[in-house]
């Protein structure tokens, strides 16, 4: 599991929400849900474009976990989510 | 509309003199230009601004709120805490229902609409910020100084060029005088250190060209003056019903005792020489206050240290006193212009002043323009006893507007 394309969305995410959002890594855990984060509808269209994925808030719901979210920015479900490029260049 | 008084209760200051009023007056008293070369203007035709100086916002609001903001806006939301701070007023305290919010600006946030109008330009609009809209509004610091303080009567943002912080205090005054609130929180604020607004600015013909001596380039009245210094800053007053002010014990800093508006229908940029626009709103101001030129005994002068633009109002100030004009400061020598912030931030050195019956001297008067007949205070702070003072803005597009402060 460590090193898989979700445990590094699931790091890359934590790091941005502590960076950008002042949202301590260490209390984001795979279940936390995305209501707990407390972030607006902006602020999640903001964690997509640092995170280099073009979100539509309305493809989450208050439940989603950061597990889930992670997951579909990883494309493990290849459902909506998909990476429109690398996060190489990436400014926070 | 009824005679309310109108007190100044709270003072709050961002400058390139100094973070806080107290630094502000301060570093205004010693006299001294803050213009230096800006690197943040690296590549413009004239790269020298007066910044407001290590002025760090997420240690201040916090990173993820600052990021929501743009310069200009950052300044209002810590000047406007200053002034609540300064008037004693505490959000929980206060109906928020009955206190609004007025603020002004000129050009808002031309800093984000150039830097997102890039990321599509280079074929990246995946790049554009979900905040840049709300960022750029010349309503954004109205919005995050509602949503920090809890704001919620009227809320009103102005856009009038280099008068648009006056008109915002003077608008506040008229939410007290109507009745519609019993405080207002008012002011303005500007970032005009960016690209966009000094190469616009330098295409005017208006920014002084020594780059070689930034701290000699902002010279009001000066014979040598050849134009103004950009600058940014914050400045905002925390107004308030005198009866009001009175009833929970605050020691009001000042009254804003009357205010006045003209336009000059002159031209885009350029005043009426003869400053008949600028004559008629210090006029209107006095009327409004119900006072006469012989009661005013300081003036603070709006004075950019453009060619045109001083003369114009020295010529509207010796009309106004045939007699000779009351002692007159030039602040944009010491801070640089700060547009749509550039008034409230006077008004609230001009409340400083008749506080502390001191007048901040004018930064670089080596030879007073021999056209112009006035007495600038320079070299030092001139102490003077002082009763009632104008503040006067007069803008591009020739919108004027004038307060009259009086001792509280």
């Amino acid at each position: 599991m460590q090193g898989s394309p979700v445990v590094r969305t699931f790091a890359d995410l934590r790091e941005v929400l502590e960076s950008r959002f002042e949202i301590p890594a260490d209390s984001v855990t795979l279940e936390t849900p995305l209501e707990k984060l407390g972030l607006d509808s902006l602020e999640l269209v903001e964690l997509g474009l640092l995170m280099e994925i073009d979100i539509d808030p309305n493809d989450f719901s208050a439940g989603t976990t950061i597990g889930e979210m992670a997951g579909l920015m990883a494309g493990a479900d290849g459902t909506t989510l998909t990476a429109t490029s690398t996060k190489a260049d990436r400014t926070a | 509309m009824t005679s309310t008084a109108v007190a100044v209760t709270g003072v709050g200051l961002l400058t390139p003199a100094g973070i806080g009023s107290r630094d502000t007056f301060d570093a205004m008293c010693s006299g001294r230009s803050t213009a230096e070369v800006d690197p943040d203007l690296k590549g413009a035709s004239v790269d020298i601004s007066c910044a407001v100086p290590d002025f760090r916002a997420p240690e201040l609001i916090g990173r993820r709120r600052t990021h929501r903001m743009d310069r200009f806006t950052q300044l209002a939301v810590v000047a406007a805490r200053e002034a609540v701070d300064d008037a004693g007023l505490s959000t929980g305290e206060w109906l928020p229902e009955r206190v609004g919010a007025v603020f002004g600006t000129a050009t808002s946030s031309m800093e984000t609409l150039a830097v997102e109008t890039g990321h599509y330009l280079d074929g990246r609009p995946d790049r554009i910020s979900p905040m840049s809209l709300t960022r750029s509004l010349p309503s954004a610091p109205l919005t995050e100084v509602t949503l920090d303080l809890g704001i919620r009567g009227p809320s009103l943002a102005l856009s009038t060029a280099c008068a648009a912080g006056n008109q915002a205090l003077a608008l506040g005054a008229d939410l007290l005088r109507s009745g519609a609130c019993d405080i207002v929180v008012a002011g303005g604020s500007e970032n005009p250190r960016t690209l966009p607004c000094a190469l616009l600015l330098d295409k005017l013909r208006a920014l002084s060209r020594r780059h070689d001596l930034p701290e000699c380039a902002s010279r009001p009245f000066d014979a040598d003056r050849d134009g103004l210094v950009i600058g940014e800053g914050a400045g905002v007053l925390v107004l308030e019903r005198l009866d009001h002010a009175r009833a929970r014990g605050a020691a009001p800093r000042a009254l804003l005792a009357g205010h006045g508006s003209t336009s000059d229908a002159h031209h885009y940029v350029a005043p009426d020489p003869e400053g008949h626009g600028a004559e008629a709103a210090m006029r209107a101001a006095l009327t409004n206050a119900g006072l006469g030129p012989a009661d005013i005994d300081h003036v603070n002068a709006h004075a950019t240290a453009t060619p045109a633009g001083d003369l114009a109002e020295a010529r509207a100030l010796r009309r106004l006193f045939p007699d000779g004009a009351p002692p007159v400061t030039a602040p944009k020598s010491v801070i640089g212009h700060s547009l749509g912030a550039a008034g409230a931030v006077e008004s609230a050195l001009t409340v400083l002043t008749l506080q502390h019956q001191r007048i901040p001297p004018t930064a670089n008067l080596d030879m007073l323009d021999p056209a112009i007949d006035l007495d600038v205070v320079h070299g030092r702070p001139r102490d003077v006893r002082m009763r009632a003072a104008l503040s006067n803005s007069f803008a591009f597009g020739g919108h004027n507007t004038v307060l009259v402060f009086t001792t509280a």
